[in-house]
């Protein structure tokens, strides 16, 4: 059976784009993890509530909350700003580490050219020496690569990460740059984006270590004459050139002119007329170190900077850290208001106010006084208490509708009519609607003045202050109709002189002589 | 249909949908109805709670969530005031044909007398129609009357399964028994006691596996509702004990300077003071915020700083006992040094690089430690530091606000106020010697965030993470012990 929909559809969180947020993107989880390093120097979360309620209403999973609690936190801006240094820092710091690669480079070429001597430059050794460090290291990297779990994209870069890392931090230090130089290192340097980014910087060094190896190369080929030759005692022949034409052949592929193999066979050294084809050789040379050496690197730089791209924009923050844990139980919370969905219209106030008759006419006639207990039981002794000139007519319990309709049309038709009908109520029950109705029920069925006894103040005191619902109990009688001085506080459970004494004052009664 | 238990709710969890169950909460006016939505939901702001008739005068909804997508929907409505009258309406126009006594309700919901008379018990009766299942609220210190009689039975018309719920039944004034006999006779077995002041998380559980017993349509989403509940308490025990351990380690570790003179003047004491205060301040604030209640909960007390002095005595049995501790991590450093030697060197040195790497790490460490502590007092300074028996008042107090805070609903009133007499009664952090943990803080000053050596410039270590780790191991210790975390009835609050 499905039931007619009379609330609104509850939704689970506006969404972003109904609170005007942006994506979360790579900057704003570098300044979450910002945030989170802040919070964890201090010692305990932000209490930004605002930036919280925007979180919680944003809706949608753990991680987009804290980041959009981030982005409106008051630390934000300082943190964005140190996280702008800590950028610039790193961009010099990369910067430099390139320029001394180059400037390694070219000094590696000039220590292998050297200056043309009397000997022929040995081929093999040149080309081994600049090209390689570069290769091993490429090597090594492709190892590394697949390695599992490993996010080292080269030991180099690694190293310059690190030395500039501890520069960073020895110079300017305050809260803002160390918690955005902890997120950087943290989010950007582990996993697969820091492996894509060290990689590409240690593409990036060798690339430039590489081109400078070029640029000397060429211009110390340009402006001095060389003979190159090569040698063996321990290979053959056959050997060599099996090496030096593999190299040959994919660059002679390419259009570069580079020796044949009679020419090669001709330089051994120790042969005549090296000078011949020494122009070959050289482009030979510098052909090599690019297509081999260079252009690896650069396009796996490339590479690197791609996949580096996409692995931040699929990163994700590893929210198992105390600081989230804290947060997880702050943005995600277990229940939330929904809101008003019937609304009161205000129609009538269900709280009667005071009628505002405060004395009511006194007692006269001598017939008894009706008693009846409602919604409790009568005490079990001394009951009705024993007062001089009173006769006391007991009704006994009146509980459900059925007692209530027998009660109210037996009060008109009591013999002797009664002077007093007392109604006994416990303090302990709420004055609701359904008791002030029954009261007035009792005062116009009736034929006399209607007296309210409530008991149970004790009982009522142990829980708390009764201020409150003394004030409600008159309200509720005043709005039946009864006088303020028809009503009597008096606990029935009390010492019997007590009940005695305040009952015969309530009832108008001469007062007793004390013994 | 999916037999609950074949299915976890956590697979369930990975669909992302839950059919949203709607829970009316009705009962007499002023039986705890607010109370309960706050208790279950957790927020202490929600709706007004008063002990006057009438508080709640519309139907204010609210929800359960699971990984913040709702579950449940719960419904607070107006209290039934004239059930009676009410009763009697019902009865005059059901006697009209042969229908079921829900269409009889469907013409009174339409009627005048639904706008006028019994506005309020009309919208509480809307309401429950529009949900699948009613959470029926006792005061079970009340008698049981027959009005109460009368609306139960109006609801049994509603054609809706009905949970009743007993509140405040830890007070010494609840009838139980009483309520329990009359429900039965009435033909509702599926009780549950559930008081809103002193929360009992077996209670809530409980209270979700009735309503699972007779709500079968949405087994699922109340199998993964108690399960989330699970979990959010051992989180919430978790965290509080990380909270503990780090306010721990935080003043065990502090250490002041003050200039020998000026270190026997009573004055000498209140920076260290404040800062203790300060910190116990933050974390008394967290605990209150992790559990969702507000500062305004809890009135605190000063602790006493009795001594806070640690002269330096090299030949006490604490010290003593200290140089055993500081050889020992100082020998496990050192020991892997020797060893990473004894790898390079291909084992040909066959372990003696590594007896003597422990050796020196022992000597080194324990020089580095008692090397600070020598040369400050040859600068003519003291250290001031927290001691034990502070930490150890520190821990059981933050112990039993936690418990207080475990055992206290989100309806209650009163405020938490710790008293001596309870932090005696702790009996597991008494006259033990501190965590080892904690001592080993006592060699690190950088561990400590109120260091004014390292102001706004801290940042926690691997080792001080560990030391968090292992002080937390033992707190949680304390805290899941059965009984020490769940109010039992009978139990007044705190």
């Amino acid at each position: 059976m499905t039931p007619h929909t009379l609330s609104p559809p509850i939704d689970d969180g506006a969404g972003l784009a109904a609170v005007n947020e942006p994506p979360p993107g790579w900057p704003d989880r570098l300044l979450t993890e910002a945030v989170r390093a802040l919070e964890e120097s201090r010692g305990s979360a932000l209490a930004e509530p605002a930036a919280d309620l925007r979180a919680i209403q944003a809706g949608g999973d753990f991680e987009t909350r804290v980041i959009i609690r981030a982005r409106h936190l008051s630390v934000a801006e300082p943190l964005r700003q140190a996280l702008h240094r800590v950028r610039r820092r790193m961009v010099w710091g990369v910067g430099l580490a390139v320029l001394l690669a180059f400037l390694m480079g070219l000094g590696t070429g000039r220590v292998l050219l050297g200056l043309p001597g009397p000997a022929p430059v040995n081929i093999a050794w040149l080309l081994g020496g600049l090209l390689g460090p570069p290769s091993l290291a490429l090597l090594l990297w492709l190892m590394l690569l697949f390695l599992p779990g490993s996010a080292l994209g080269g030991l180099l870069a690694g190293g310059v990460a690190a030395a500039v890392r501890t520069v960073s931090l020895r110079v300017g230090r305050d809260q803002w740059m160390v918690a955005a130089m902890e997120a950087f290192f943290r989010l950007g340097g582990r996993g697969s984006v820091g492996r894509w980014s060290l990689s590409a910087l240690s593409h990036a060094l060798w690339a430039a270590f590489l081109l400078g190896g070029l640029a000397m190369g060429v211009l110390v080929l340009s402006l001095w004459q060389f003979e190159f030759a090569w040698e063996t005692t321990l290979l053959t022949e056959r050997q060599i050139l099996l090496v030096l034409g593999a190299l040959a052949d994919p660059l002679a592929g390419l259009g570069i002119a580079v020796p044949d193999v009679e020419a090669m066979r001709s330089s051994r050294a120790g042969s005549e007329n090296l000078g011949a084809i020494r122009g070959a050789w050289a482009s030979w040379l510098m052909a090599a170190l690019a297509v081999y050496g260079l252009v690896p690197r650069v396009l796996l730089f490339a590479l690197s900077l791609g996949l580096g791209a996409l692995a931040r924009r699929h990163r994700r923050l590893d929210l198992s850290a105390l600081a989230y844990e804290r947060l997880h139980e702050r943005l995600m919370v277990p229940g939330r208001g929904e809101g008003i969905v019937d609304p009161d219209p205000g129609l009538m106030d269900p709280r009667p106010v005071a009628s505002g008759v405060a004395e009511g006419p006194p007692l006269s006639g001598d017939g008894p006084v009706a008693l009846l207990s409602v919604e409790m039981e009568p005490p079990r002794e001394h009951w009705p208490p024993d007062l001089p000139g009173v006769g006391w007519r007991d009704l006994g319990m009146v509980d459900s509708r059925v007692e209530r309709q027998r009660v109210l049309q037996s009060l008109s038709t009591l013999t002797p009519p009664p002077r007093a009908l007392v109604a006994v109520y416990s303090l302990l029950s709420t004055p609701d609607r359904g008791v002030g109705l029954f009261i007035g029920q009792l005062v116009a069925a009736a034929p006399c003045p209607v007296l309210l006894l409530l008991s149970d103040g004790a009982a009522l005191r142990r829980r708390g202050d009764p201020g409150q619902r003394l004030e409600d109990w008159r309200r509720t009688a005043g709005g039946a109709g009864l006088p303020t001085n028809h009503l009597l506080e008096l606990d029935l459970s009390g010492p019997a002189d007590i009940i005695r004494g305040d009952l015969s004052r309530f009832l108008g009664l001469k007062e007793e002589t004390p013994p | 249909m999916i037999a609950p238990g074949s299915s976890t709710p956590s697979s369930r969890r990975s669909a992302g949908q839950w059919p949203v169950m709607k829970i009316a909460v009705v009962g007499h006016t002023n039986t705890g109805k607010t109370s309960l939505m706050r208790t279950l939901i957790r927020d202490t702001g929600f709706g007004e709670v008063s002990d006057r008739p009438a508080t709640t005068r519309h139907v204010e909804a609210a929800a359960l969530l699971i990984d913040g997508k709702p579950a449940a929907t719960l419904f607070d409505t107006p209290g039934l005031e004239d059930s009676m009258g009410l009763a009697e309406r019902l009865d005059a126009l059901g006697r009209a044909g042969e229908e079921h006594w829900v269409d009889a309700i469907q013409r009174f919901l339409a009627g005048e007398e639904a706008a006028g008379r019994f506005e309020q018990e009309a919208k509480a009766l809307r309401q429950l129609l529009d949900c699948h299942l009613a959470l029926y609220v006792i005061d079970a210190r009340d008698r049981v009357l027959a009005k109460h009689r009368d609306e139960l039975e109006i609801l049994a018309r509603c054609a809706r399964p009905v949970v009743p719920v007993l509140n405040f039944v830890s007070s010494a004034e609840a009838r139980s028994d009483q309520w329990r006999e009359h429900l039965t006779k009435l033909g509702l077995h599926a009780l549950v006691e559930f008081d809103t002041v002193v929360f009992n998380e077996l209670g809530e559980q409980r209270l979700f596996e009735k309503m699972r017993s007779l709500l079968d349509s949405h087994a699922d989403t109340l199998d993964a509702l108690i399960d989330d509940r699970r979990q959010l308490r051992r989180r919430q025990i978790r965290l509080a004990g990380a909270m503990l351990a780090d306010l721990l380690i935080d003043v065990a570790a502090l250490r002041l300077l003050v200039p020998e003179q000026e270190a026997r003047e009573a004055t000498a004491l209140e920076p260290l003071r404040s800062s203790v205060r300060q910190r116990e301040q933050r974390c008394v604030n967290d605990l209150l915020d992790l559990f969702r209640f507000r500062e305004t909960d809890f009135e605190g007390e000063d602790i006493p700083l009795s001594d806070g002095r640690w002269g330096l005595d090299l030949f006490s049995p604490e010290a003593l006992r200290r140089v055993g501790i500081r050889t020992g991590g100082g020998a496990v450093a050192g020991g892997l040094a020797g060893l990473a030697v004894d790898a390079a060197t291909g084992g040909l040195s066959l372990g003696m690089a590594a007896a003597l790497g422990a050796t020196m790490g022992g000597l080194m460490g324990s020089i580095g430690s008692y090397g600070r502590q020598i040369l400050d007092a040859w600068r003519g300074y003291t250290q001031l530091r927290v001691d034990d028996q502070t930490l150890r008042l520190l821990a059981l107090r933050q112990l039993a606000l936690i418990q207080a805070l475990l055992r206290r609903g989100h309806a209650a009133q009163e405020k938490i106020a710790l008293r001596q007499r309870d932090q005696e009664a702790r009996q597991a952090w008494q006259g033990e010697r501190l965590p080892d943990s904690l001592l080993q803080a006592r060699d690190h000053p950088e561990w400590s965030r109120m260091d004014p050596a390292q102001e706004g410039a801290f940042r926690p270590g691997r080792r001080r993470r560990q030391a968090v780790q292992s002080l937390v191991r033992d707190i949680t210790g304390n805290l899941n012990r059965p009984g020490a975390s769940s109010g039992s009835k009978g139990e007044t609050t705190t």
